[in-house]
Order: structure tokens, then C-alpha cells, then sequence
């Protein structure tokens, strides 16, 4: 299901890192990662639109508030 | 000499010079180091307070070729560790560490080891002493330290959170944490659903079972930032839910069952504050100071170490001192009939507590009675064991008539006539003049203020 070889990866594995998590835990990673993606960007995205919701009626109000 | 904990990590080491902890940073992690100051990183979270800060002691380098240079850290009073703390200070400890992932993340870094024990407190607060757990980042690298984030902090907050709070203790025999399929056995079906304890602890515990025999370089997966930042707000998300359901421990009550008058209890008050402006100390350790209403009597003029044996009890007082951004006063959870022992390589890899914190004075209130009751510790022990922490004891006499002690198991005949205070003064002389001897009013109870014989 994971394709699992020699990679690239050691060059991107740090020079002193002597943590070694194993292949499970980075394949693990990769698609925990894949998946917790997706909540963060509607996450993002909610609080865009919630700020600039919110933004949009302070103005309003501050209009409104105006003599 | 070279802290025994300090041997894993290339980049330096940890040493004492002179009764002050300093770490050398090896030639090999200099660009990484250089990257963390000049990137801003090390300004902004040394600023917020949230990684130590240091400086720079070029006379004080060893003369190993391989030292770049030294940096003495600001010192942190007392030592301690994951398995002595609270709920709340392990779960304000992870928060913290994801906390500088991600503003690492932002600044281009990333940190290499996410270790509990690079977490120390300072009173009630916490702060990340390791300055060489940053490394610089590059595009795909996955984060090295998910696992050990896992273990060290989400796997015993998820089972703490869970009614099981002894799941602390098994960080003493897992020196690099809990297992996540030990902790994914142990949690509640019900529980195991929130998405994030699902993917971070049950999912990744499963994986890491599956592909037992690899290495982590011979994996193929590359994880762009915005995952890695994905990742990291999503265990956020799971450390912050992480709640304490907090039900009656024996002591979490404590001093809503006490026996004491309030005129009892404001004259105890009164001699402690007399006993403390006598002997003026620097460190004090409270032995079954439970929520740490008597600690607070020593805390303004003392660092104090405010333990218990009870979690609830502890917790209750972190969360006090929290409130009350107390940088001088720390609660623990320690059993002093069990103290934490030394663990890892030689048993000095992470050292026993009592080897650890140095007191000037020890305070024991209302606790003799228990341990004689309870674990049979005689009173010369516990004058032997005082006498060889801290040159100053202040210790309360709960008389054999006093109401709290019927409620304790009872003596065998043989010991019970010598519980008395006849016997507890002479056992105590061995180890120690009295300085003030001064009994409570109100109360049948006595306070004593001993001074260690030379």
C-alpha cells in the first residue's frame, strides 16, 4: 500500500537528528499528514471568511454609529 | 564535568563549571545555531520567555577541538521531571513544544527532538532549555520528533485524561515514553474516536507496528510545510482537549477535613512565618504539602518545592500558582516513601529526585503520622533522611490522641508505644538540636523548628 525503498529521504533527514522513528511512524506521518491537511485548511478558510464577516459589519456599525 | 544525560546529540553537550550548568555547542552544529539567532527565532522566543535564554562564555570553553564555543543559560533553580509533574504542567509543557515547532516552522527551522525533558519549570512556568533542538528546515523533510512527541506527551495526557493518572508513572519505565500501542490497548474504545487521538496514537501506533523492521531513511514520503504545520495544529487541537476529569482523591479534599480551628490554623500559620524570617532559606521542600497552602507561607521569600504524593492535590496547587504566575513556587508530585529514582544509562541518565533537589530546609506538616501509620517509617528514618537533605527541618507532632490519626490504619502494640513525643524527640536528637519548640494552639499538635548537628 506504501511504497517503502532506498530514497532520497536520508539527504532530507537531519545531520544530527538521533531520534530515528522508524519507517512506520514516517509513513504514518505522511498520511496523518495528508489527512489533518484538509481540516486545517477549512480551518483557514472559515476563519477568513469569519473575519471578513466580521469585519464587514464592524463597518457597518461604525456607519451606522456616524452622526 | 559532563552532564551523564548528555551524550545522544551530536550538536553539544551539557556540563557543570564552577556549580553552574553550561552547554558547549560542537563546531558541526554551528551553522544550525547561527541560522536560529540570525533568523530572529532565538530573539522572539527568548523575548516571550518561552526558550531560555543565554549567553555567550568564550573563557569558560573547554579545550576539546570540537567546541565551537559555550553558552551559559539563565539556571533553572531545580531540575525536574515529566513523571514529578501534573497533569497540567505535562499538558502545558507539550503545548509549549508545539507551540515552537510552529513559530520554528515559520521562521524556516524545525525542531529535531521533542523531548518532555526539554521542558523545565520555573515556578509555574514553563520553559524549553534545549537550545540545540533546532535544526534548519528543508522542503519535504518529514518531523523526525512525531513519534517521541507521541510518547513522551499525547499518549500519557490521552490516558491521564482518562481516570488513569498513574500513566505518568510509566514514563519512569519508559525512558523515551509511553508506546502508543501500549497507550491505544490501554485507552477506552469511546475514546479512541476524536480524530485526532484516531490518527496521532490508534493510527500511528498500528503503523509504527506494522513496519516494525525499517528504518526511517528507507522511507519514501515527503511532507511539504503546510502539512507539517497541519500536523502540528492538529496535535494542538488534541493536547488542548486533553482535560482532567477531576473526582475525590483521598488528599484532593484535604483541607476541607482537617480538624483544625481556624484560631489553630492562623497560629500555625504565624510560627511558620516566624520559623522562615529566622533562618532566612533559599529552597525549601515541602514533603505532603498537598495543595500548598502552608508553601505559600515560605514562597515569598524562597524557591519552594511544593509536593505531594496525591495528583489531584498537585494539580490543584499548579493550577493556584498558575493563576498567580508564581515563578517561586513549583508543585510536584513526589511520594517520599517512593522518591523517583534514577533512571537511563548507570541510573544517572535521569537522576533520583533526592539526589537532584537541595533544600536548606525541609517542611513537614501534618505528614509524620501518615508515614509511620501508613508505611511503617519510624521516626529515627525520617530524622535520617531529613538530616541528610537540608541543614533545617520545621516538622508538625500529631499526637497519638488526635482525631486525624484514628482514621489511619493501626499500629501494631510494639510500635504504637512509640509513637509518642518523647520517643519522637529523642530519635530526632540524634540528627538534630531543637531551635524552637512551640505548640499549636487550639490543637494537641506541636511545631518544631531543628537545626542539623555539625
Amino acid at each position: 500500500m506504501f511504497p517503502v525503498g532506498l530514497s532520497l529521504m536520508n539527504l532530507l533527514r537531519s545531520l544530527f537528528c538521533y531520534v530515528d522513528p522508524g519507517v512506520g511512524s514516517i509513513i504514518a506521518q505522511a498520511t496523518i499528514a495528508g489527512i489533518v491537511s484538509v481540516v486545517y485548511t477549512l480551518k483557514l478558510y472559515g476563519q477568513k471568511i469569519k473575519s471578513f464577516f466580521s469585519g464587514f459589519f464592524k463597518t457597518k456599525k461604525q456607519d451606522s454609529a456616524r452622526p | 564535568m559532563k552532564e551523564e544525560s548528555s551524550f545522544r546529540d551530536a550538536s553539544g553537550f551539557v556540563f557543570r563549571d564552577r556549580g553552574e550548568v553550561l552547554r558547549a555547542v560542537n563546531k558541526v552544529y554551528q551553522p544550525d545555531f547561527d541560522f536560529f539567532i540570525q533568523s530572529g527565532l532565538y530573539a522572539e522566543l527568548a523575548n516571550d520567555h518561552k526558550v531560555v535564554a543565554h549567553e555567550m562564555v568564550w573563557q569558560r570553553k573547554p579545550a576539546e577541538e570540537s567546541i565551537a564555543f559555550v553558552l551559559r543559560p539563565d539556571q533553572i533553580p531545580v531540575i525536574t521531571y515529566p513523571y514529578e509533574w501534573s497533569f497540567g504542567q505535562l499538558k502545558d509543557a507539550a503545548l509549549l513544544t508545539l507551540e515552537i515547532q510552529k513559530r520554528s516552522l515559520e521562521k524556516g527551522m524545525i525542531l529535531k527532538d521533542a523531548s518532555a525533558y526539554n521542558v523545565q519549570f520555573i515556578g509555574s512556568r514553563p520553559v524549553f532549555i534545549d537550545t540545540l533542538s533546532f535544526e534548519q528546515y528543508r522542503e519535504g523533510m518529514p518531523w523526525m520528533a512525531y513519534r517521541q512527541f507521541c510518547q513522551h506527551f499525547l499518549a500519557p495526557l490521552c490516558l491521564m485524561s482518562q481516570h488513569f493518572l498513574l500513566a505518568e508513572s510509566l514514563l519512569k519505565s519508559n525512558l523515551d515514553g509511553i508506546p502508543l500501542d501500549v497507550a491505544s490497548a490501554l485507552l477506552p474504545i469511546k475514546n479512541k474516536f476524536r480524530l485526532g487521538v484516531f490518527t496521532h496514537l490508534v493510527l500511528h501506533g498500528k503503523m509504527i507496528g506494522r513496519f516494525a523492521e525499517g528504518r526511517s531513511g528507507t522511507a519514501t514520503q515527503k511532507i511539504n510545510k503546510r502539512q507539517l504545520l497541519a500536523l502540528t495544529d492538529s496535535l494542538t487541537s488534541t493536547v488542548a482537549g486533553c482535560h482532567l476529569k477531576f473526582s475525590k482523591t483521598v488528599w484532593s479534599h484535604y483541607y476541607q477535613n482537617t480538624n483544625y480551628s481556624s484560631a489553630a490554623e492562623e497560629h500555625k500559620v504565624e510560627i511558620l512565618k516566624k520559623f522562615c524570617r529566622q533562618i532566612n532559606p533559599q529552597l525549601v521542600l515541602g514533603i505532603g504539602a498537598n495543595n500548598g497552602r502552608y508553601s505559600r507561607v515560605f514562597s515569598p521569600q524562597a524557591y519552594v518545592l511544593s509536593t505531594d504524593v496525591d495528583f489531584l492535590a498537585v494539580e490543584q496547587n499548579y493550577i493556584q500558582a498558575k493563576k498567580e504566575n508564581d515563578e517561586r513556587l513549583l508543585p510536584l508530585v513526589l511520594d517520599i516513601a517512593n522518591p523517583s529514582p534514577g533512571i537511563g544509562w548507570k541510573n544517572l541518565e535521569r537522576s533520583a529526585f533526592l539526589q537532584r533537589a537541595k533544600p536548606d530546609l525541609i517542611v513537614m506538616l501534618a505528614v509524620v503520622h501518615h508515614l509511620v501509620h501508613t508505611h511503617h517509617i519510624h521516626f529515627g528514618m525520617l530524622a535520617q533522611l531529613a538530616a541528610s537533605l537540608a541543614p533545617y527541618l520545621i516538622i508538625e507532632f500529631v499526637p497519638p490522641d488526635d482525631s486525624q490519626i484514628k482514621k489511619l490504619p493501626s499500629l501494631p502494640p510494639a510500635k504504637q508505644e512509640m509513637y509518642n513525643e518523647a520517643c519522637f524527640e529523642k530519635e530526632f536528637d540524634n540528627y538534630y538540636s531543637p531551635l524552637q519548640k512551640i505548640k499549636i494552639n487550639d490543637s494537641g499538635r506541636i511545631l518544631y523548628l531543628f537545626q542539623r548537628k555539625a
